[in-house]
């Protein structure tokens, strides 16, 4: 979910294998719900990253506030403190990087772990999306984001979890997001617990460790993103 | 990306912080968190201090201590809390590790670092890009084990202040190096020989508190707590 240490663009090698569309309103609404109804809407979560890029890991810890669909702080830490960098997004704006210390690239940051923290908690499938099967049994919810991108959410066989976030291009995996479920002790559902997400054009994995996550009443002043 | 040093031994001073010195303490209290209010020493009255404590704590040989880190943040109202232990056998041997909520081991011997994560149910050894800062830093954490604080005058503005406990107080001299870290205070014990606690202050509010419980001072070690060869690290607890 954060930072991208280098930046070596290529082709990717991944394929990609999309499913085949099904015609079914019901399980796709359900598909939507499922995403829909992951996260509360306004929550606080922990996570502890470990970063591979250029043959090297490095460690993080990372701090975030969600408040609603469109808004979210996130703050990343070095192990022992030290803030890395911060971003701030508020409703309808974009993406605002608070603090950079390391002098990361901006882009970066607000491309490549905004974006991270947008698929892991915000994004949505469209009412649109199209409903397909995989030959494994699993679903899933397929849309266009830009030009020639496409982007899935999918679900295990019996549609109760999401599985994987996949952006591909051209039968290419551009990038990819893996969830294994978990519980915590302040949230009733099993949500994500382990992330490993792999992005093929930027030469980076990201494997997150969640450590708590709790349901917020509202943030109060100097927690708003 | 260039990584300014300074910072990147920063980072690195402050994640080996914890096994500094040995404490004992009671369970870790938050009556540091204002920052200290209480009476400075007067230069030669800071010096003579560094002199002593540096006696003090010159019979370290080794330590064994757990710890209770909490961060407060000021994205979060609760406290976020870990606890790990910090293993030091002189004259450069350091383990600091996390066991709850996550466990994280980082070794250092005889000059070469090893880095352990535990995720996904199996302990996975990294490659980490900070291997020389580490062993920058470890000059540092061996002087103040040490308790050899003015060696590192060239690196901070060091003031101690008395109070119910001693604090010194190390400030960054350089500016670049303040706007991530304002400062570092080093609480000791009321005999002045060990570290009660570490708090690592950060502008704009948020800061780390790390309580040491549990101390074990010159006992000996096995040479296995520092053995970072294998694929997974060798327990550290001492039951065994």
């Amino acid at each position: 979910m954060f930072l991208v240490v280098t930046v070596q663009s290529c082709r990717p090698a991944i394929p990609f294998y999309p499913g085949i569309p099904q015609e079914d309103q019901g399980q796709a609404q359900a598909l939507r719900d499922r995403v829909s109804h992951l996260y509360p809407r306004s929550f606080g979560a922990v996570h502890r990253g470990i970063l591979e890029a250029g043959g090297k890991n490095y460690v993080f810890d990372g701090y975030l506030l969600v408040n609603g669909p469109d808004s979210f702080r996130l703050t990343v830490k070095a192990d022992m403190g030290g803030t890395v960098f911060e971003l701030v997004k508020s409703p309808g704006r974009e993406t605002v990087v608070t603090k950079n210390s390391l002098g990361l690239r901006r882009a970066w940051l607000e491309q490549g772990a905004a974006r991270d923290v947008a698929v892991l908690y915000l994004r949505q499938p469209d009412p649109k999306a199209q409903l397909v099967r995989h030959a494994s049994g699993s679903w899933g919810l397929v849309q266009e984001s830009t030009d020639g991108t496409w982007e899935e959410f999918v679900f295990d066989a019996d549609g109760s979890h999401v599985q994987s976030y996949v952006r591909s291009r051209e039968g290419r995996v551009l990038y990819r997001a893996d969830f294994v479920y978990g519980s915590f002790p302040r949230w009733p559902r099993p949500t994500p617990k382990n992330i490993n997400i792999a992005d093929y054009l930027l030469k980076y994995t990201l494997k997150i460790n969640v450590l708590e996550m709790a349901e917020v009443d509202s943030p109060g002043k100097g927690q708003q993103p | 990306m260039k990584i300014p040093t300074y910072f990147r031994l920063m980072i690195m001073i402050l994640y080996l912080m914890g096994c500094l010195l040995g404490a004992r303490t009671a369970a870790g209290q938050d009556r540091f968190a204002k920052g200290p209010a209480s009476t400075q020493l007067s230069h030669d009255e800071l010096e003579r201090f560094l002199k002593r404590i540096e006696g003090n704590f010159s019979t370290i040989r080794s330590l064994w201590t757990e710890f209770l880190q909490e961060k407060h943040l000021e994205i979060f109202t609760e406290v976020v809390k870990a606890k790990g232990r910090c293993i030091f056998q002189s004259p450069d041997r350091i383990r600091f590790e996390f066991t709850e909520p996550f466990k994280s081991v980082l070794i250092v011997k005889d000059g070469k670092v090893s880095k352990y994560e535990f995720l996904e149910g199996k302990w996975q050894k990294l490659e980490t890009g900070q291997q020389q800062i580490i062993l920058m830093v470890l000059d540092h954490i061996t002087s103040w084990i040490r308790g050899r604080f003015a060696e590192k005058k060239d690196v901070y503005e060091i003031a101690v202040e008395k109070g119910d406990n001693t604090r010194i107080i190390l400030s960054p001299k350089n500016e670049k190096f303040r706007e991530h870290i304002r400062s570092i205070e080093l609480v000791l014990t009321k005999e002045e020989k060990g570290l009660k606690q570490i708090i690592i202050r950060e502008p704009g509010g948020d800061y780390t508190l790390i309580t040491f419980i549990n101390e074990k001072r010159n006992i000996d070690i096995p040479a296995a707590v520092f053995d970072g060869s294998g694929p997974e690290p060798r327990p550290s607890d001492l039951s065994g």
